[in-house]
């Protein structure tokens, strides 16, 4: 999987234009593009470029930034804790989702119910780049809460985990809801009531270990496609210099080693946290672990 | 056991953040060479110093602190605090002493003598500038990192160093144009002044992990595409840093940009025209540098002899720039920008009779339809034809919407513009191939200038032979050029030092590039700044943010 992500990243880039172009003045002469791209290492055969690559990406060694001229991995590294404060406020701010759909699948048809499945409608139709523009003008410009771009503290990365997550939580909300409420038809629940089982017990322990295990294998995916991905586009917004960031103004620059780079790594987390709910669908469900 | 393992992974997550928060954030002034505070005392700082100033702008280019590396004009932003150029600009736009306290050419139009100020520092215990460092600086554009490598090796000779403050220079042919590249105007290549010692010594990694340069701002840190700190440097030879820290934001979205400035983050933002409305509706001052921005479209290969399209016809050329309504254009896209002059000319481009070229630009780009569907049906187009209309988005100027405009008033006259969205890098490289590629020949192409002090630049990189640049239009071969006199014009106008002769030169060219109808100007826009009103800034013609941001201090009447 990671070799084809290589080849299409790696194709893809080559496609896209000459970083050359944006390292040159505009009206710099063809002969000074082509002793660019040379130096660069951008003339020679696409086969004989890729194979090099895949030689040292084996090694560890991802190259070079051909702006900056600094290891990939050392720039992916800078940019990861920025990153990851995001993600880690975005992922609590995910979690909220967990106790709504609980309320809301406990009091179906209820007011509450209504409200949770208004926020999670809302929440998961919201485009995240609108959202966190909305956001900068209400809650930076108006309001003067949270800074508006840039980082410069805990609090500058609250907006921007809100956009990204938004749409998470709202799924989750709505998946909990919908898990729950089928998990308290089924069978074990009822026999779990008919036995004297405290309600708290009922809920906590049998259903909603239960109800989790689809709300789990949603949260890995999101995890990767809203957050991962969705972080190219907010970090942009808000010039929040994370990997996301980073892989914007690579792709921008053409910075191809940087982009491939960011691509990889990223497809390395993505097959990283599949593990990881792999495993926790064990610790959730007894079948998985001893089946 | 279980429910503490719970609270134990809880306990972790919240005592991981702010070890996040702080991780990362880490300036590569962490892993830079320590240097030393200057050993000069330092002259007294103003009474209206201030403590921080904040400058949000678009874009950091390449991103590399170096000045030798990175496209021209976005340089200037974020650079140009740290080193001096080698002679400045005043308020009127004369060219006046900098570090070059003066400047003399010989008899033969190629040696220059250039007297050096005596006592430029560089920063940190990088000791004081001689003529051995401007020798070193001018050479080091032509090494194999420089971006300039082949434009300023086609103007520089060799420089000697004649006593610690004296440099020669020699260039390979006459170049009257020196002076004005060695200023703050500079654009290809942008020359500073750099320390010969430390680079060399330190070597070239260090010098971009922690720049050294003799301006009124010194590197404190620099977090890559994010933002650059400065800090003020007052043993600068000629200007008194008007605050303490002068804080470089790389902010590629307007909205949060306009955003900071609201806040109070940020005292000095780049906004676009229509982007200024909001910054001045917020009670914040703007500043406009006229003329900054020159948007155009180009009509590609269209004096190849094998091609016989619609484009290949003046008349049809001519047609397709009558049928825009530059006002319309400008009051709805474009607030406070103003109708274009000349192909490429900016008001305040010398050696140029700017007003009398205003005066024949407005009478040739004149909205008329009747005559711009008259001229196509004499070239047998009077149904229209399709025409593909590449565009990409630039910092400053909306082309991507610029080209819905002109495509709408295309259609009025049944031409059929396939815009085709594109970006600067996907583009360029079609422009090095020679012949031109199909997909671009008897294509049109939004485009912008950048304004110059000598419209040549621009001019030249359209309309030179040879010239194989994003602008090339006319003359892709000497041989088969349709205007082999433009090559010969601007070979006299490169080597020319008479003003009024350079006048004349300059009012031919222009004479045959607006009837060649291929470099067709629709407007000329500021570029604007919202700026907090405690603070004083002035902006020049030509100028970019970063010249004018080491000018920039707090406003005295609004002090505690």
């Amino acid at each position: 999987m990671l070799f084809a992500l290589v080849v299409i990243v790696f194709t893809l880039t080559r496609m896209s234009g000459s970083p050359a172009a944006l390292l040159l003045p505009g009206d710099a002469s063809a002969q000074d593009v082509q002793e660019l791209e040379t130096r660069l290492g951008l003339r020679e055969p696409l086969p004989v470029q890729f194979g090099r690559y895949l030689m040292a990406a084996m090694k560890g060694d991802l190259g070079q930034s051909l702006r900056t001229k600094r290891p990939v991995v050392d720039m992916f590294i800078e940019r990861l804790p920025a990153t990851l404060e995001v993600l880690l406020i975005g992922v609590l701010i995910m979690s909220i989702g967990v106790p709504l759909g609980l309320v809301a699948a406990l009091n179906r048809g209820s007011g509450i119910d209504l409200a949770v499945r208004l926020i999670a409608s809302v929440g998961m139709s919201v485009p995240s780049f609108w959202l966190g523009t909305v956001l900068a003008l209400v809650l930076g410009v108006w309001m003067r809460l949270l800074p508006v771009a840039g980082r410069s503290g805990w609090e500058s990365a609250i907006m921007p985990a809100i956009a990204l997550s938004m749409y998470a939580m709202a799924g989750v909300a709505r998946l909990m809801r919908s898990s729950m409420l089928q998990v308290l038809g089924q069978d074990y629940v009822f026999f779990a009531r008919a036995k004297g089982l405290p309600e708290t017990k009922v809920l906590l322990k049998h259903a909603l270990r239960n109800a989790l295990i689809p709300v789990v294998s949603f949260t890995s995916i999101v995890i990767v496609t809203q957050f991962l991905l969705g972080a190219v586009v907010i970090e942009t917004v808000f010039a929040w210099p994370g990997v996301g960031y980073l892989a914007f103004q690579s792709l921008v620059q053409r910075d191809y080693p940087v982009l491939q780079g960011v691509v990889l790594l990223m497809g390395v987390v993505f097959i990283l946290v599949n593990l990881a709910v792999d495993l926790l669908y064990g610790v959730l469900d007894p079948r998985i672990r001893h089946g | 056991m279980k429910r503490q393992l719970r609270y134990g992974i809880a306990w972790i997550l919240l005592l991981a953040l702010p070890i996040f928060s702080s991780m990362g954030a880490t300036p590569a002034a962490a892993e830079a060479i320590v240097v030393a505070q200057a050993s000069t005392r330092p002259p007294p700082t103003p009474q209206t110093r201030g403590k921080e100033i904040s400058v949000a702008i678009a874009t950091f280019g390449s991103g590399i602190l170096d000045p030798i590396v990175g496209a021209s004009s976005s340089l200037r932003g974020y650079v140009e605090p740290m080193f001096d150029s080698f002679i400045r600009v005043d308020n009127e736009g004369k060219l006046i002493p900098g570090v070059f306290t003066s400047w003399e050419v010989g008899a033969d139009g190629k040696q220059w003598t250039f007297k050096m100020r005596r006592g430029v520092k560089f920063h940190g215990d990088a000791g004081e500038a001689t003529a051995e460092d401007a020798k070193f600086s001018l050479e080091r554009y032509l090494s194999p990192d420089s971006a300039y490598k082949g434009g300023w090796g086609a103007v520089f000779d060799k420089a000697e160093v004649i006593d610690p403050y004296t440099l020669r220079v020699t260039t390979k042919d006459r170049h009257p144009l020196l002076p004005i590249e060695l200023s703050q105007y500079g654009i290809t290549p942008v020359i500073f002044l750099m320390p010969k010692r430390y680079i060399e010594q330190q070597g070239v990694e260090a010098f971009r992990k922690h720049p050294i340069g003799s301006g009124p701002y010194q590197f404190k840190s620099y977090i890559a595409d994010s933002s650059l700190e400065l800090t003020a440097f007052d043993a600068h030879w000629g200007i008194k840093p008007g605050y303490d820290t002068l804080k470089i934001m790389l902010v590629p979205n307007e909205s949060a940009r306009i955003g900071l400035l609201r806040q109070g983050r940020a005292q000095v933002v780049e906004v676009t025209p229509d982007g200024a409305k909001d910054v001045k509706a917020a009670g914040f001052d703007t500043r406009a540098v006229p003329g900054n921005i020159l948007p155009s479209f180009h009509l590609y290969g269209t004096y190849y002899k094998t091609f016989k399209g619609p484009t290949s016809d003046v008349r049809v050329r001519k047609a397709l720039a009558l049928a825009i309504n530059r006002k319309e254009l400008v009051e709805a896209l474009m607030p406070g920008g103003e109708l274009p002059n000349a192909p490429a000319v900016s008001p305040a481009n010398q050696d140029i009779d700017v007003a009398r070229w205003a005066k024949k630009a407005a009478e040739t780009y004149v909205y008329d339809l009747p005559q711009a569907k008259r001229l196509l049906a004499e070239a047998g187009y009077p149904n229209g034809f399709e025409i593909g209309l590449f565009t990409f988005d630039y910092p400053g100027a909306p082309l991507l919407t610029v080209a819905q405009a002109v495509q709408g008033y295309w259609e009025k006259i049944g031409v059929k513009a396939k815009i085709i969205p594109t970006d600067y890098a996907g583009l360029r490289p079609r422009f090095d191939l020679d012949p031109l590629p199909a997909s671009l020949v008897g294509q049109a192409s939004t485009m912008r200038y950048l304004d110059r002090p000598d419209a040549i630049v621009n001019h030249k990189a359209a309309f030179y032979s040879g010239n194989k640049g994003i602008f090339r239009l006319l003359n892709t071969d000497a041989k088969t050029s349709a205007f082999p006199e433009v090559d010969q014009l601007m070979d006299t106008l490169a080597t020319e030092f008479d003003v009024e002769k350079r006048k004349k030169i300059n009012d031919r060219l222009l004479t045959i590039m607006v009837d060649s109808y291929t470099l067709i100007p629709l407007a000329s826009i500021p570029t604007v700044f919202g700026v907090d009103p405690k603070v004083e800034l002035d902006v020049r013609p030509f100028s970019q943010i970063g010249t004018r941001i080491i000018y920039a201090r707090p406003k005295s009447d609004t002090r505690p």
